[in-house]
């Protein structure tokens, strides 16, 4: 999403500052995963003692996963600049209640997507190893990640300097 | 019986004479303190979308400036002053430039000086000084970041917002500028209403609003805030520059940009309600091709006249802190050897359809701002009523304070400092939608001579189908500008285009191919 600001950015000032806006974007963001990480971790420690790592990691990995999906889709409604049909907006605005409306409608439907798999790693082996070959695969776009936060710190650092 | 004076008096008469001749111009220029052996600061205070025709010096029926009428006193009153431009770009690069829009060609929202200008600017002119700015309003900020190698100190906007202890920009000052910008598109959920964050926005909003819970008390309007957030208290910035001018170096300039009256109209409480009980109101324009409201919701006279009340409101509460920033620099014996100078960058519409000043119009309440300069020792009020404009500030400034002239700009000494020029030309130019390496289009332009002001629009979609659209007004016999005189004026009509077009196609010229 930064990368929609970059032009902007450059056009205003210069390309350096607008490659020193991704790399505090960056920065930004590695500093929000590790904060999340830490919450993930903490909240892994309210586990039973005696379940198997492989289980509450399945378990705290994949309430995080699907969290964030629903954030990354709550970001993209706006990003992609859709809208409900005038038809239902019509109806959210008649009913004087448009945001309550909208919570009962979305607040089971988060709630279902997290019940259900956290329900299947609890009963299921099997969800416990799909879960563990999902956050394998999900291993190497991460470490891309990684690479790019690394990145951006040091352009913090070479900015910083330089100015 | 009539005495014949003696010698003796005939004689200390004659020595009297040299006095009698050298004195009064003595007492003349330390009036303006011309001759004044030590240099004289100079504290320029701009008010954003200050509109003279809400000011009751110039006449406004409601008291909206006392704190003005007072400091005007001492000072000198422009009473026929416009901005170079219809928003804050141009007609503070005007401002800065001396130049008009076409010259300086900084005429897209916050956009900046064409590049071979930028040094054609206040601070670069005022070498020998020490130079000090800050502005509440983003689009100065680029302008005063373009130009900061002239100038010594700028003070960084959001220092003198209403603090965040989250700013996760504070932890890099040496490159804020960016720094700021990223962590507020990663945090702040703009007008587009998504932030590069996933999570961190909640937690910044929910902390924010904690934050700014006992302010909301004292502003039931909100908080003064610019964008969606950003919040800021106009007394931290009065205070601060009360503070900064008393301790900087010697001689020094100073550009002090404050964004209210600026929408959104938030006084603090005791300012609302000040205007609620009086008689003034609105009476119907018609409406013009620029008009803001559809016809399926047209704006009614009652919304208009509430909007124009805020605005009011707003500006009583400026009035009140620009009167404390004043009182302040006398007190402690600034204003002694300094040239207070108050403007604004434009004006502020609600007529004829037309709200704010994001509009091609440009009718007097968008043009038309107040100036005041109250120069070192003066006691008494003047008052000078020919058209100036705010490309004339950096000429006037140099010139009073003895600095070497500006051979770039298309501004004028003011008078008195100058003999006076009724007949001389005054223009703005509204062009946000141009492209500034080319010939101006869509684009307004304004020429006021002597009591005539005609206006030119051309290559508005809104026109079609024809190109364009003039527009004649005898400012003195109508200042409402309500009669179009180009159908019955046709030499004064024909006249005044000629020049302005021959000014627009002069002003194009390096931009044509």
């Amino acid at each position: 999403m930064v990368f929609m600001d970059f032009s902007w950015v450059a056009e205003r000032t210069t390309t350096w500052d607008a490659i020193g806006l991704v790399a505090y974007a960056l920065l930004i963001a590695l500093l929000e995963t590790l904060g999340v990480f830490i919450v993930v971790a903490l909240l892994g420690l309210l586990l039973p003692a005696n379940w198997a790592s492989e289980k509450r990691t399945a378990l705290v990995g994949v309430l995080f996963l699907i969290l964030s999906l629903w954030a990354m889709i709550g970001q993209l409604y706006f990003v992609s600049g859709y809208s409900l049909p005038p038809e239902i907006l019509k109806r959210l605005g008649q009913s004087g209640h448009p945001v309550r409306i909208l919570l009962s409608i979305l607040t089971p439907l988060v709630a279902l997507s997290l019940a259900m798999p956290v329900w299947s790693i609890l009963r299921s082996d099997k969800a416990v190893r799909m879960s563990r070959q999902i956050f394998e695969r999900l291993t190497v776009p991460s470490l891309f990640y990684l690479f790019f936060d690394l990145l951006g710190i040091l352009i913090v650092f070479i900015r910083s300097m330089l100015a | 019986m009539k005495r014949s004076l003696s010698r003796r008096e005939v004689l200390k008469l004659f020595a009297a004479l040299p006095a009698g001749v050298i004195l009064p111009r003595l007492i003349q220029s330390s009036d303006f303190s011309l001759q004044s052996q030590l240099p004289q600061n100079v504290i320029i205070v701009v008010f954003d979308a200050l509109s003279a025709k809400n000011i009751s010096l110039y006449g406004y029926p409601r008291r909206t400036m006392p704190n003005l009428e007072r400091i005007a006193e001492r000072g000198i009153v422009y009473h026929n002053h416009y901005a170079g431009g219809n928003f804050t770009t141009p007609g503070v690069a005007s401002l800065l430039t001396g130049t008009y829009p076409w010259t300086h060609r900084a005429i897209g929202l916050g956009t900046t000086i064409i590049k071979a200008k930028a040094q054609h600017n206040l601070f670069h002119a005022f070498a020998g000084y020490y130079r000090l700015a800050y502005s509440h309003n983003n689009f100065v900020n680029s302008l005063l970041r373009q130009i900061r190698d002239d100038v010594d100190y700028i003070k960084r906007q959001k220092d003198l917002f209403v603090s965040n202890p989250l700013a996760f920009d504070r932890l890099f000052p040496l490159d804020n500028d960016i720094a700021s910008v990223a962590w507020e598109r990663s945090v702040k959920k703009g007008a587009d209403g998504y932030s590069y964050s996933l999570f961190l926005s909640e937690i910044y909003e929910k902390y924010a609003q904690r934050q700014m819970r006992d302010l909301r008390d004292l502003f039931p309007r909100g908080i003064t805030r610019i964008g969606e957030d950003d919040y800021f208290l106009l007394e931290q910035a009065i205070d601060w520059v009360s503070l900064q001018v008393s301790r900087a170096t010697r001689p020094f300039i100073g550009y002090f940009h404050f964004l209210p009256p600026h929408r959104p109209y938030c006084p603090r409480r005791e300012y609302v309600g000040a205007f609620d009980n009086d008689t003034v109101g609105s009476f119907e324009k018609p409406k013009h091709i620029f008009n803001q409201s559809g016809n399926e919701n047209p704006i009614s006279l009652k919304y208009q006249a509430n909007q124009r009340k805020w605005y009011d409101e707003f500006i009583l509460y400026a009035d009140a802190e620009l009167g404390r920033l004043y009182n302040s620099l006398q007190a402690n014996g600034v204003l002694e050897n300094t040239w207070f100078i108050f403007t604004s960058d434009h004006g502020e519409m609600f007529e004829r359809g037309i709200f704010g000043h994001r509009t091609p119009a440009l009718f007097q309440p968008v043009v038309h701002i107040p100036l005041v300069i109250v120069p070192p020792g003066q006691r008494e009020r003047r008052d000078v009523y020919p058209s100036t404009s705010a490309v004339d500030l950096l000429p006037t400034l140099l010139h009073i304070t003895g600095q070497p002239p500006a051979e770039w700009t298309e501004g004028r000494i003011l008078p008195p400092f100058a003999e006076p020029s009724p007949e001389r030309s005054v223009y703005a130019v509204e062009a946000k939608y141009s492209n500034p390496v080319a010939p101006l289009s869509p684009a307004s332009v304004m020429l006021v001579k002597g009591k005539y002001k005609l206006t030119y629009y051309f290559d508005y979609e809104q026109l079609r189908p024809d190109a364009s659209l003039f527009e004649l007004y005898d400012l003195e016999g109508d200042p409402e500008e309500l009669r179009d005189l180009k159908a019955s004026e046709p030499r004064v009509f024909n006249w005044l285009k000629e020049e302005l077009l021959e000014k627009l196609w002069a002003a194009d010229l390096p931009y044509r191919s």
